[in-house]
């Protein structure tokens, strides 16, 4: 699922400055579930712009990023000045097509596409490359999670299992290794990796995916 | 609605009659002896105090012959000091928070079945000590459990237990390093032993210094540190340096004031702060330690110096025999408001210390139960976003993924304790407790 | 200076009716009094919403080793120091606090009461 982080208060109050009926909008999908732009996030900062003196409503949606779901809120809209969107950057752009007559505000970073590993921890597990390998590392991805994106072995400065770049991360390949250990497919990691295209992945353009087969 | 009063003063304020036909409340005073002729409907408000329990109006409700959600303590005898004018507003917010419960919340009793697993088999004195509290056992080298209601079921052979009573293994281990020169000087001397050491010689002047390692060792071992009360008035110094005191126990907090007072000197310090070398004619230790306090190292000389082994429990491996939806890890929680041997999942108990006691506190579990209410905790299956917050934190463990759909989580009423932690962490707001927050000043949550 | 107060069933309520008991008139500034099942189940939202109405929230409970829910009253502490960081940020002049006390335990409270 998609992680995200509430931005700094400090910036929030800052980009509401010129407006005082304010909309805080939570998605129910990704960023409810990593607790971050719920329904319960969007009360708690409505009722923190209302100690402020904002005159502000919390409301949630389905999902932010499909337009069926934002149409209902048509009514409800117009009698603001503007909606800080708890959604992702997908949410806060679809939000903002389906209503460009009012400002948009993004009040949540976008941090990456992860898993949680314990109540109130979240890691990376996906660049969305587009291009899918996780089958030749024993199900672990070191593009993902490799600081160095290697594909070819470590590189040889991870102490303990750790990264070398981050302490208090694991390093990837020591994952690999024990995980095709385990699964006795050691010699499969002898095999060189071509380099990796990266055409597929963000450096190309924006990506589209058009299915012939499904569409009206 | 129909109020019945309940208490034993008689003569009551007029701003508690005053303000109950104000809001249109018919009433009547009942008092212990006068206790019939309720109607089912009505609602019994105690005039008693706010460190009434559970247990008590439970026994009341049971007394009285009403649902227990319907008796609703006001904490007169706290109250009724204060200005008229404060209790009016209170007694008034409080009347207005008695308006029935919007949904429908049935009150039960629930028993779990008379029967304990053992796990891992074959502890004779467990055994017996549970035969002569005529409690079944059963026992099995592996098995799944899975809970329902509050029974827990041992399949395959789908058996319900009401507990599980797991015996863990200890594990002994000196609280420091004792260096070879320190032993030699043979003043190193175990606790259990040490009323025998000290009944040969003079306790005057005699210092003992005890050294106490976290986790706490078992609590027989603090009940003979209490017990050292006995020695500082008879001229002997005693010294405790300890990592934790554990008072968490019944009387401990007591033995623990009474052992200070005597002059016990307790002091709390991680015991690798502690030095230990030999005096120079070998007859003393001398002990060398930094309090937490002040930077200043403190030197003694012991007669005696009484290592506690640090003494872990280590449980059988549990969570890979209880499967069912969700991993299960078990702690062992040092809570003096739950049931000792408790863990944090109901019903499972850890058997460590007296045996008796644990058949006892086994046994109470089994018979009393708990009054329940269905109905209170609402799981809105529209908002749940699956997200299992509630399921990763809930204390009691009584949340459940429900059935084969998974379309929404689930509450098992009959371990729900009611705590609201899950509704305060749900972030679609799904989980709703409906008569949770009563109201007592002028608004309503 | 205005006061709300959420107590847990167990120890802030009762602990804060014998505060009372003991100083009357401690109730001239007590304006709100909210008691709850444990005081791990007392949002955000919650919080900011009866600040509203008051300057300082005093959230009482029992010490975090004694809570019934294992982690409630650790929980709640945790949630006041996010709450209390917010309303920093946010330049707003209110105050939350986690306050621990039952009937034999007055001190921090009493502290935190009486002026």
């Amino acid at each position: 699922m998609i992680v995200g982080e509430r931005k700094p208060l400090r910036e929030i109050l800052e980009s509401l400055s010129p407006y005082r009926e304010v909309l805080v909008l939570g998605c129910g999908a990704c960023v409810t579930v990593c607790l971050a732009g719920g329904e319960k996030e969007a009360r708690e900062v409505a009722a923190l712009l209302r100690l402020k003196g904002f005159a502000a409503e919390a409301a949630s949606v389905e999902r932010q990023c499909e337009r069926e779901f934002l149409v209902p809120l048509r009514e409800k809209i117009p009698a603001f000045q503007a909606v800080l969107s708890l959604a992702c950057g997908v949410g806060v752009q679809t939000l903002s097509e389906v209503f460009p007559g009012i400002p948009v505000l993004p009040g949540l970073n976008t941090s990456f596409m992860g898993a949680p590993l314990a109540q109130g921890v979240w890691e990376e597990r996906c660049i969305g490359c587009g291009e899918c390998i996780v089958h030749r590392f024993g199900g672990i991805c070191p593009v993902a999670r490799c600081a160095k994106n290697l594909l070819n072995g470590p590189c040889g400065g991870s102490k303990n299992g750790r990264c070398e770049v981050r302490p208090d991360r694991d390093c990837a390949w020591q994952l690999i290794y024990d995980r095709m250990k385990a699964l006795g497919r050691l010699e499969e990691l002898f095999v060189i990796q071509p380099p990796k295209n990266w055409g597929p992945s963000r450096f190309g353009a924006q990506r589209k995916i058009v299915r012939e087969d499904v569409r009206r | 609605m129909q109020v019945a009063l309940f208490g034993s003063d008689r003569s009551l304020p007029l701003w508690v009659t005053e303000e109950l036909e104000r809001m249109a409340f018919s009433f009547e005073v009942v008092t212990p002896e006068k206790t019939k002729a309720l109607l089912p409907s009505s609602f019994v408000v105690v005039l008693g105090s706010a460190l009434l329990t559970e247990d008590e109006v439970a026994e009341l409700a049971l007394r009285l012959g009403v649902n227990p959600l319907r008796v609703a303590v006001f904490p007169y005898e706290e109250v009724r000091d204060l200005p008229e004018e404060k209790c009016r507003t209170l007694w008034q917010g409080f009347l207005r928070s008695l308006v029935p419960p919007k949904i429908d919340v049935a009150a039960f009793r629930v028993t779990p079945t008379r029967r304990v697993l053992l796990y891992p088999e074959g502890d004779e004195r467990l055994c017996e000590a549970f035969a002569r509290a005529r409690i079944p056992v059963v026992s099995f080298p592996s098995f799944v459990l899975s809970r329902k209601g509050v029974d827990f079921h041992v399949m395959p052979h789908d058996i319900p237990v009401g507990a599980c009573v797991l015996i863990p293994s200890l594990q002994e281990e000196p609280p420091v390093v004792l260096p070879r020169e320190v032993l030699d000087t043979g003043r190193v001397v175990a606790l259990e032993r040490l009323p025998q050491v000290l009944g040969l010689s003079s306790l005057r002047k005699m210092c003992v210094v005890l050294l106490v390692p976290s986790p706490h060792p078992y609590p027989e071992d603090w009940e003979r540190i209490f017990a050292l009360a006995s020695l500082p008035p008879q001229g002997a110094q005693v010294l405790v340096l300890a990592e934790e005191v554990f008072v968490a126990r019944e009387g401990f907090e007591e033995a623990f004031r009474r052992a200070r007072e005597a002059g016990v000197l307790f002091e709390k310090l991680p015991l690798s702060r502690v030095s230990l070398s030999p005096s120079l004619d070998m007859r003393r230790v001398v002990v060398t330690y930094t309090p937490e306090k002040d930077p200043f190292p403190v030197r003694c000389e012991a007669h005696w110096l009484v290592p506690v082994s640090r003494k872990t429990c280590v449980l059988p491996p549990f969570d890979k025999v209880l499967l069912s939806d969700r991993e299960v890890v078990l702690e062992l929680p040092e809570n003096p408001n739950l049931l000792p041997f408790a863990t944090n999942i109901p019903g499972v108990f850890v058997a460590w210390g007296d045996v008796e006691d644990l058949v006892v506190t086994v046994s109470r579990y089994l018979e009393e139960g708990s009054i329940q209410e269905e109905g209170r905790v609402r799981v809105d299956a529209e908002r749940c976003a699956l997200c299992l917050t509630c399921l990763r934190s809930c204390p009691t463990g009584a949340i459940e993924l429900s059935g084969d759909l998974k379309r929404c989580i689930a509450v098992n009423e009959a371990l729900c304790a009611r705590c609201g932690i899950c509704a305060g962490l749900c972030p679609a707001k799904a989980i709703t407790f409906e008569v949770v927050h009563r109201v007592l000043g002028n608004h309503r949550l | 200076m205005s006061l709300g107060i959420i107590g847990c069933e167990r120890s802030g309520f009762p602990a804060l009716c014998a505060l009372g008991k003991e100083e009357p008139e401690i109730w001239d500034r007590i304006v709100e009094v909210f008691p709850v099942p444990c005081l791990g189940g007392v949002d955000e939202e919650t919080i900011l919403r009866i600040l509203l109405r008051c300057d300082t929230l005093l959230l009482v409970g029992c010490p975090p080793a004694s809570c019934r829910n294992a982690w409630g009253s650790t929980l709640a502490e945790k949630r006041v120091a996010r709450v209390s960081q917010l309303l920093e940020e946010a330049e707003i002049p209110k105050r939350v606090f986690c306050v621990f006390a039952n009937p034999n335990r007055l001190g921090e409270l009493k502290a935190r009461v009486v002026v």
